[in-house]
Order: structure tokens, then sequence, then C-alpha cells
């Protein structure tokens, strides 16, 4: 018994946490640029289409992968805000929220379907060779183990360029007063397209792990973008702890309701959960209220 | 406020106009066409209460619209009548507009937009997942199915939905919503309650919403219950409501009609590559017109004084 909760736990953990992935870009791109980016999930399940034909085309390493995705997927964010969402700053609050929701949207069906007339609309993976290990009635996988190791090492390199790096802390200076951080010489709108970018690369390395254990085709990112936004409110919106907290939590909830009432009601966990944080709670689980 | 009146006589004019059309016309396909304007039309401008005057950007508005259906579809199925079960999906679907409003609404930004939005996901995989059969009519109904009445329903839910937004528009109310949409801290400095007025635009925008699923239940014979929950309910009531221009009374029911045909015109001509080709749509309109058909020809109209002013002189 206590085996199969810890093996829940670990495919709930590993799932979570890839969820807390694709969460830090999105609230990066929405606590600096102010954009609800709707195609983030669609860049995920590209990059990891993409990914998995690389791998069943040239047999390269995965990191190989993420390391040729990343600038790729930097300059589509980088050049997506300068030439799609930059326009629409100048405009009035509404009409830009508005704005910014359709443009993404649109680059989310343009990319679905680019992605499907390219590679196919089927669903794809990368199939490594698998080695199995069983610690005590646990049974773990090599790409589970790789997946994990992933997570954590981007976790704390985001963790780093935002704490230690003059980027980070411009980030976060253009986040809390923007007017403040150009009058100290930061260039608020460079900042904004590279954050974009940045969270758009940081989304196709999660999308590599992601389907290192995971199929996915050029349609699924939509249900991934608001898995993202989700964890996003539950944990505070701007809270990086709390994405991480809260994706781990949202994916360990879905495993155990999974195998406690059956798969189609997994959504209702979510939706319980997200419905009592909101009334009760409605800055988040670790967000302080504003 | 006067080109506002203007406005609104000349659209339920232009409404009443269409009524006698089942009469005269007796092609069922032009009448479903015309029926899908209707309902386009109650679907943004109830979204343009809620967003375009009230400033709160409801990215879940197909929640409600599905829960109008559903309500709706069971109890007309069950045998209740048809404006009744309608009245109950609108009120099911206040009821939960309201718990989800006064929870999000208690702080600012995003958090009603993506609040909004995973109800929306989370409710149509919930719904998918229950009731994975397709809904469709017992075969009596189906024997006794008119087009006619559907006609003038949706016709009656477009005039409602035209009527709300102009009586909003100039009241006491619709202006306190506008000037929370505008700077929410400066009109409860001026005596706005902020609160209060949203949740009112957000049960009035949400109540037509749940009337038009009700409607959508009423009109098809069988779909999938997890469709009306699908999220391009939300996203072409935004893109109707951006085309035609954001919070005016005139521009939902501009971009309705336009949207409509040029989707009929498109998916018909490009089957293959409609999503593609709706992409490139939404960001072109969106880029090439910040206030939409609105703006676009106040800006046309006023180049068209000066060059007039520029050659009499």
């Amino acid at each position: 018994m206590a085996a199969i909760i810890i093996q829940l736990l670990i495919g709930g953990v590993l799932l979570g946490g890839l969820y807390a992935l694709i969460a830090f870009g999105l609230s990066l791109i929405y606590g600096v640029a102010r954009v609800l980016n709707f195609a983030h999930g669609t860049l995920l399940a590209i990059a990891g289409v993409a990914a998995s034909v690389m791998f069943a085309a040239w047999q390269l390493n995965p990191v190989l992968i993420a390391v040729i995705l990343f600038p790729v997927f930097f300059g589509f964010g980088w050049l997506t805000y300068v030439y799609l969402l930059e326009p629409l700053k100048r405009r009035n609050p509404s009409q830009m929220v508005v704005g910014t929701v359709l443009v993404t949207v649109g680059l989310l069906l343009i990319l679905s379907d680019l992605g499907a007339l390219v590679a196919g609309p089927t669903s794809k993976n990368i199939r490594l060779e698998l080695q199995i290990f069983q610690v005590m009635g646990i049974i773990i996988s090599t790409t589970e183990l790789y997946i994990l190791l992933g997570i954590v090492a981007l976790t704390l390199a985001l963790h780093l360029i935002l704490t230690r790096t003059w980027f980070g802390r411009a980030v976060r200076a253009v986040t809390q007063d923007t007017v403040g951080a150009r009058l100290c010489g930061v260039r608020a709108g460079a900042i904004h397209a590279a954050t974009v970018a940045f969270g758009s690369a940081i989304v196709a390395v999660a999308g590599v792990l992601y389907t290192l254990n995971y199929p996915i085709n050029p349609y699924e990112g939509f249900a991934l973008t608001v898995k993202a936004f989700t964890i996003i409110i539950l944990g505070g919106i701007g809270s990086l702890p709390g994405a991480l907290l809260a994706g781990l939590f949202l994916g360990v909830a879905e495993a155990l309701s999974a195998a406690a009432f059956g798969g189609p009601y997994r959504e209702v966990v979510s939706l319980v959960i997200f419905v009592v944080v909101l009334v009760l709670r409605p800055q988040g689980l670790f967000g302080r209220p504003r | 406020m006067s080109s506002e009146r203007a406005w609104t006589v000349a659209i339920l004019v232009g409404l009443a106009a269409l009524a006698p059309l089942p009469l005269i016309v007796h092609r069922d396909d032009v009448l479903n066409f015309v029926l899908l304007i209707l309902l386009s039309i109650t679907m943004a401008q109830s979204w343009n209460i809620i967003a375009g005057y009230a400033g709160q950007v409801n990215l879940g508005h197909a929640a409600f619209f599905g829960l109008g259906a559903l309500t709706a579809r069971t109890l007309w199925i069950a045998g209740a009548p048809i404006l009744l079960a309608m009245a109950a999906g609108a009120l099911v679907a206040v009821a939960l507009a309201l718990l989800i409003g006064a929870a999000a609404f208690r702080l600012r930004g995003a958090y009603f937009a993506i609040g909004t939005l995973a109800l929306g996901e989370i409710l149509r995989t919930f719904v998918s997942n229950t009731l994975p059969e397709i809904s469709t009519l017992p075969a009596a109904s189906i024997a006794g199915y008119r087009l006619a009445p559907r006609y003038y329903l949706a016709l009656a839910l477009a005039a409602l939905s035209v009527i709300a937004v102009a009586a909003l528009a100039g009241s006491r109310l619709g202006l306190g919503m506008q000037a929370i949409r505008e700077d929410e801290d400066a009109a409860e400095a001026s005596g706005v309650a902020a609160l209060s007025l949203k949740l009112r635009a957000l049960v009035l925008s949400t109540a037509l919403a749940g009337l038009s699923g009700g409607f959508f239940a009423y009109y098809h014979i069988s779909y999938y219950p997890s469709h009306p929950f699908g999220p391009h309910w939300t996203f072409e009531a935004l893109l109707m409501t951006f085309i035609g221009g954001v919070g005016t009374l005139h521009g939902p029911v501009l971009g309705a009609v336009l949207y409509v045909v040029l989707k009929e015109y498109l998916t018909v001509r490009w089957v293959d590559f409609h999503l593609l080709i709706f992409g490139v749509l939404f960001i072109a309109i969106v880029l090439i017109f910040p206030g939409g058909l609105v703006q676009a020809t106040e800006g046309a109209r006023r180049w068209l004084a000066r060059r007039r002013g520029a050659s009499a002189t």
C-alpha cells in the first residue's frame, strides 16, 4: 500500500513539476510584460513535437536538442513581442488586454496548424531506451530520473538568473515599478521583449522534458496553458515559488484522485481545489494580498 | 448620446425587418445563417456588457453559455416548457458567476480573466468526461421540429441584448461601469460602488449568455454536451466585439455580422487550413483596426470632413 502511494506520488511530482515549468514562463511573461500568453502551452507542444522529430531522425541527445531549441524559441518569443505585442501597448488598457488575448490566440491557431502541417497531427514523443530500477517495490525508469533532474536543474537555473544576474534584477525592477526602473537606466521595452523571449525559451526546454515521458501533438497546447494559468492563480500571481508548490500540489492531487476515484474525476478535484482556493484565499495559496 | 440612440433605433428596425423572413424565404440554409448571426449578436453583446462596459475581461464566457445549455436541455427533455427551462439555465449560470465574481473581484488585475478561463476549461473537461454520449432529442420532438419558432426566439434574444446594452449605456449604472473601466480607484473615490456594479454587470452578462445557451439547446437536434463549453464560444464573442468596437453599442452587432459572413465563406472555401487562416485573421484585425470598425469609420468620416473643409477654402 505504501509503495503504491509513493509510486503515485512520484508520478504526480513528475507531472506537477512539468506543470510548474510551464507556469514559470507564463507567470514571468504576465508579471513583466502584462501579456496573457495563450500560445504558451502551444509553444511547449511545438517544441515537444520538434524534439521528437529531431530525435527520431538523427538520434540526437535530448540535452543537445534542448540546446538547439533554446535560441530558436528565444528568437521567436522576441520577434513575437516586438512585432505583434509591443504595438498593442500604446492602446487603452481594455483594448490592450483584449488585443493581446486575440493576438496570442491567433498565434496558437497558426502554430497548431503549421505544426500539424509540417510534422503531422499525431502524438509523438522521444523514445529513449528505458532502464528500470526497482527499489523496495517502487519502480522508477531512467527517463523519469532525467525529467526530475531536468526540472530541478531548470528551476534552480531560473532562480539564480532571477536573483543573481543583472537581467534578473532588471526584470524584478520593471515588474515592481516600470517608471522607477526607467529612471535608473533600465530600458523597460527591451526587458519586456527579453522576458517574453526567455519565457518562450524555458517552455521549449520544458517541452523536451515533457516529451521524454508523455506523447504530445500540436493541438494539445491549450489545455496545458489553462493548467498553467490555474497554477498561477493557485500559487499567487507573480510568485515563482508559489507556482512551483502549486504545480506539485496539483500534480500530486490529480495523481492521487485519479487513482482513488478513477480518471474522469481528476478534473473534478482540480475544479474543487480551484474554486475553494479562489473563494477562501483569492490571492493564492502562497501569494500576498495586493 | 444622440448617435447612440440613432444606432439603437437603426439596429432594432433592422431586426424588425428580419421578422417576416421565414414567411418570405422558405430555404432553411438562409434561415439558419441569419439565426447564426442573431445568436452571435447576443453572445457578443453579452460579453460586451462585462468586458466592454465594465472593463472586466471574461475569458470563460463559454462556461455560462454551456451551463445554460446543459440545464435547459436537461429540463426541456424532461418535459419543462422551453422558456422556463431557458430561464432556469440562465439562473444556474448567474449563480456560478456570482460565486466566481464575488471571489475574483476582490482582487485586481488578471484574477478575473484567468479565473473565468480556468473555470470554463475545467467545466468543459468535466462535462466531456462525465457526459461523453451525444445528446439527441427524443424521436417525438424531432418529428415536431420547426425552424421558425427557433428563428423568432433568436431574433427576440438578439433584440433583448441590444435593448439591454442600450438601456445600460446611458444609465447611471452603465456610466458607473464605464468609470470603473477607465479608472477603478478614481471611480470609487467618486462614490461608485465598484464591487456591486461589477457584480451587476456580470449578472446581466451571464444571464444573457445562459439564455443563449438555452437557445442553443433548443435549436440543435443533437450535439455533444461538452460542445457549448468549448473555448471558441468565448474567443469568438471576444473577436466579434473587437472587430466592431469594444464598449460600443453597435460595434458588436457589426462585428457579429461581418465575422459570421467571413467565417462561413472561409470555412467553405478553405476547409483544410481554416484554423491557420483564422489565426492570421485574429492577428491582422487586432493590429490593423485598434478600435474596431466603429473607430475606423469615425476616422474615415473625420478624414473626409477635413478634406471637404480643405477643398472648400
